[in-house]
């Protein structure tokens, strides 16, 4: 997605460019600078020129006309599964608005040295009114570019703010951001012109601002390989949220981030008017917001306190300090604040997982509990998997370990972000902890535990059972079914451990939090069973479920008892058995 | 400045590299206008940048409107007072004459709207472009766009008026509309003309200065230089090779320059005659090739 939206802007940059005409030598002297007598009642009318020559600039509209698109490809559902967050959003939609603010480096850079370009800088330099007027005219002409950014950001927020399935309240500092560099584009549009007076400059400041964007979003690229949690990101001028799942364990510094950019925008203009001579006011306010930008820049990257990173720790290894409990129909669920809505979608799923298995599937494991914890592994915004301890501000992944996040505890747990196959927003209905309720139903750890460690059940009945009771137990389950199998497999094809292999060579960016890796043949059974009536297999597991369950019992026996025809010998399967 | 002095130069010079674009040239210039006459290369572009005040001399003493074009504050106070046409102005090809005009109005600091748009009227009025003011500059012709930038140069009725060739491309009507505007401009004010047109000159001019590598040739009123030429300018049936300029003119008869032979038709001359024999004897003098008349 970034390379085509970066492919869009560079297209539309070479057009507007290709269409200039050469310019021709520069007075030698130029504008005045600054001086007293100067006459500041230009700068209004000056200003509005500057306005309508930005909003109607090919590069700018090209930049608004890109922006819904962009708004929607950002907050469509795609990016945030069935119950998007607020917060997301807010970042989507601030993010956004990066290739206007692009397209509006390019075209205020264009009309700055529009003089140059049209070889009016000669008759331009003899008119009374000095370069530090024009230059701030121009800057303050970027309060048109700003309004139209607000304006497209506040109607989007309202857009979203119909759909019902979004969670909590737009984040406006977030949301700010959007509208801000866009302000922050101007004047280095102006600032670039004004030190380096060739259109190609203008350009290379656009493609110079994506390039620091992406150094401080990518996480393990030159110059510096980091955490994705690592809050230097903020130093970035849109820091994007990470896979911690939660709000509870991502630290935003939000009001200093809008701060520090607010800095950063006062620094460019400042240089864009020291380029006529250092005024001592110009020099005071340029000094004053380096001091901003560097003691923003610190406290937004300074360690947490200990108080907070103990506070962190505690809410990710001692989960029952900070969750909300209730029982429904004897299982017990437990989930952190802000996602107790949640448990209805849990129960409903563990309900029909656990209602197609006969009545003993429940009884002889006693109560259920589903606990939500964080994944083991989570996708960054390039789909790729990262390690969840990455997106942790470092000094709290210091401080935990897998064991103490993750135990094996023989529970089932959700996770803190929406199922989803690879970078999409396909709903799973559930599926992936329909399959961990099946597993826990048939003696299978549920879910992985410490540094993702499951097991292998290849060859036994029970892990054809917990995956057919998952996908008979959910809506569209057979095909969700075939696709794990297709898109989760192995590199050698034997195993669902969606790390490689399949259709998604990369890996899962977020895998399902699996405690087995089951045996693609298994899988295969799973499938047959499903073209059997649910009641008959049911009743054929009913008869003997112990002998089912048993480690010891084949798959192949379960297709003979069932009737639907032998899966091919499993062979022993790789891995550390299942217990 | 003097009495009625609107622009000094003493001892001006500028060179790019070693060649004297300008050369020591002192000139005091008053109400009413100045030609400038000379071939390409004749320093007089460079002398305007430097009147106009974006370009600094490298030796000598410039004042415009008793104001020293050195200092900052000076750049400012004659920018106010100042109207210019350069040779190469270029456009904003996008916007509309009026909105073009209007701008550059912004940039000579008439801020008050109404008054603003007054002007501008009144000035592309004055250079006939009203019918036209609202079409885009692209979309117009050549003579029209050098009359937008005319039409700028008189915004706010400027004390000097320094035009670079403005008549370049402009035809007949256009040029006689044009005489009538600077020499109404002139009756208050001082306009300072660089042209090769030198029936412009004859027309508008009181006073003509024609320059050379930098130098000024002649200085002084344009009948001054054409007595310079009684007695130089003959008509003959056979070109002469005695002669430093001759060309057929449309009776089939020769129209010669120079030193005439015993017994010839000498004919009254013209101020073209003039400027042909004072570069001639200026060329001769340096064993440069010989001029050729009209635009070089």
């Amino acid at each position: 997605m970034e390379l085509l939206v970066i492919a869009v802007v560079a297209g539309i940059l070479w057009w507007v460019l290709r269409r200039r005409t050469p310019s021709s030598p520069p007075a030698e002297i130029g504008p005045v600078g600054w001086c007293s007598g100067t006459n500041w009642r230009a700068l209004p009318p000056l200003a509005r020129a500057g306005t309508r020559a930005l909003l109607r600039h090919p590069a700018f509209l090209a930049g608004v006309a890109l922006t819904p698109l962009m708004l929607l490809l950002a907050t469509a559902d795609t990016a945030f599964g069935s119950a998007p967050d607020s917060r997301d959003i807010s970042l989507a939609i601030a993010l956004a608005l990066v290739p206007l603010a692009w397209l509006t480096i390019v075209a205020v850079n264009l009309i700055a040295l529009r003089p140059r370009r049209t070889g009016t800088d000669e008759l331009f330099a003899a008119l009374p009114t000095p370069q530090p007027v024009r230059t701030t005219a121009l800057l303050t002409a970027g309060v048109g570019p700003v309004i139209v950014a607000a304006v497209l950001t506040v109607a989007w927020v309202g857009v979203v703010a119909t759909r019902e399935e979004v969670r909590g309240s737009p984040e406006w500092l977030e949301i700010a951001v959007g509208p801000l560099i866009v302000v922050g584009a101007v004047a280095v549009g102006v600032a670039v012109a004004r030190w380096l007076p060739r259109p190609i400059f203008g350009v290379l400041a656009a493609i110079a601002t994506m390039f620091i964007q992406a150094r401080f979003l990518d996480v393990t690229t030159w110059p510096w390989d980091r955490a994705a949690g690592d809050p230097v990101r903020f130093l970035g001028f849109i820091a994007e949220a990470t896979g911690a799942g939660t709000a509870a364990l991502e630290v935003r510094p939000a009001g200093w981030h809008l701060l520090y950019l607010v800095g950063l925008v006062v620094v460019m203009a400042s240089v864009a008017l020291v380029r006529d001579g250092l005024r001592p006011p110009i020099v005071g306010v340029l000094a004053v917001a380096l001091l901003v930008v560097t003691g923003t820049g610190w406290i937004q990257i300074r360690p947490l306190s200990p108080a907070r990173q103990a506070e962190m720790v505690s809410y990710l290894t001692d989960p029952s300090a900070h969750q909300r409990c209730e029982t429904r129909d004897g299982v017990r669920y437990c989930a952190y604040p802000g996602f107790t809505d949640a448990v209805v979608d849990w129960s409903e799923r563990v309900e029909t997982t656990l209602g197609v298995l006969p009545p003993i599937a429940s009884e002889w494991r006693g109560p259920l509990e589903v606990t939500q914890r964080a994944a083991i592994v989570v996708g960054n915004d390039s789909c790729s998997p990262i390690p969840y301890e990455a997106s942790l501000p470092p000094p709290v992944a210091e401080r935990v370990s897998p064991a103490a996040l993750w135990p094996a505890d023989d529970k089932v747990h959700p996770g803190f972000a929406e199922e989803s196959f690879p970078c999409s927003d396909e709903d799973v209905h559930g599926f992936f902890l329909a399959v961990q309720v099946g597993a826990w139903a048939v003696g299978l750890p549920p879910a992985p535990h410490g540094g993702n460690e499951r097991c292998t059940a290849t060859g036994q009945a029970r892990a054809s059972v917990a995956l057919w009771a998952a996908a008979a137990g959910t809506p569209d389950g057979e095909r969700l079914l075939r696709a794990v199998l297709e898109e989760g497999a192995s590199a050698d094809g034997t195993l669902i451990t969606f790390d490689g292999g399949g259709v998604n060579s990369g890996g899962w960016d977020a895998p399902p939090m699996w405690g087995v890796d089951y045996d693609a043949t298994d899988a295969g059974l799973a499938l047959a069973l499903l073209s059997r009536p649910t009641a008959e297999v049911a009743g054929v597991l009913g008869e003997d479920w112990a002998h089912w369950t048993d480690p010891n019992t084949s798959s192949t026996e379960l297709a003979d008892a069932a009737g639907v025809g032998g899966p091919a010998d499993a062979g022993a399967g790789s891995g550390s058995p299942c217990p | 400045m003097n009495n009625g002095t609107t622009v000094e130069l003493a001892e001006v010079t500028k060179r790019y590299g070693s060649t004297a674009a300008v050369d020591g040239i002192s000139l005091a210039l008053g109400r009413g206008v100045t030609g400038l006459l000379g071939p390409n290369g004749a320093g007089k572009t460079t002398l305007l940048r430097m009147i106009a005040t974006v370009l600094a001399p490298d030796s000598g003493a410039v004042r415009v409107l008793g104001e020293d074009p050195g200092r900052a504050e000076g750049r400012l106070s004659i920018r106010r007072r100042l109207g210019y046409f350069p040779q190469e102005p270029g456009y904003y090809a996008n916007l509309t004459a009026f909105a073009f005009v209007d701008y550059i109005a912004i940039l000579k600091e008439m801020t008050g709207r109404q008054e603003r748009h007054d002007e501008v009227t009144r000035v592309l009025t004055q250079v006939g472009l009203d019918d036209v003011m609202h079409k885009r500059i692209k979309a117009l012709s050549g003579g029209m766009r050098r009359r937008v930038i005319l039409a700028q140069a008189l915004l706010g009725r400027p004390e000097l008026l320094v035009l670079d060739e403005p008549a370049s491309g402009l035809d007949p009507e256009q040029r006689l509309r044009f005489r009538e505007t600077v020499s109404a401009v002139a009756e208050h004010h001082t306009v300072l003309l660089s042209t090769h047109q030198t029936d412009d000159v004859s027309a508008l001019c009181q006073r003509v200065v024609v320059m050379d590598r930098g130098r000024v040739l002649h200085d002084g009123a344009p009948d001054a230089l054409v007595d310079h030429a009684r007695g130089h300018v003959w008509v003959a049936t056979a070109p002469d090779p005695g002669a430093r300029v001759s060309w057929r003119t449309s009776s089939g008869e020769y129209r010669l320059i120079g030193d005439p032979p015993p017994g010839a038709e000498l004919v009254t001359p013209a101020l073209e005659d003039a400027y042909l024999l004072l570069l001639g004897r200026n060329t001769s003098a340096a064993d440069g090739p010989v001029p050729t008349p009209g635009r070089a």
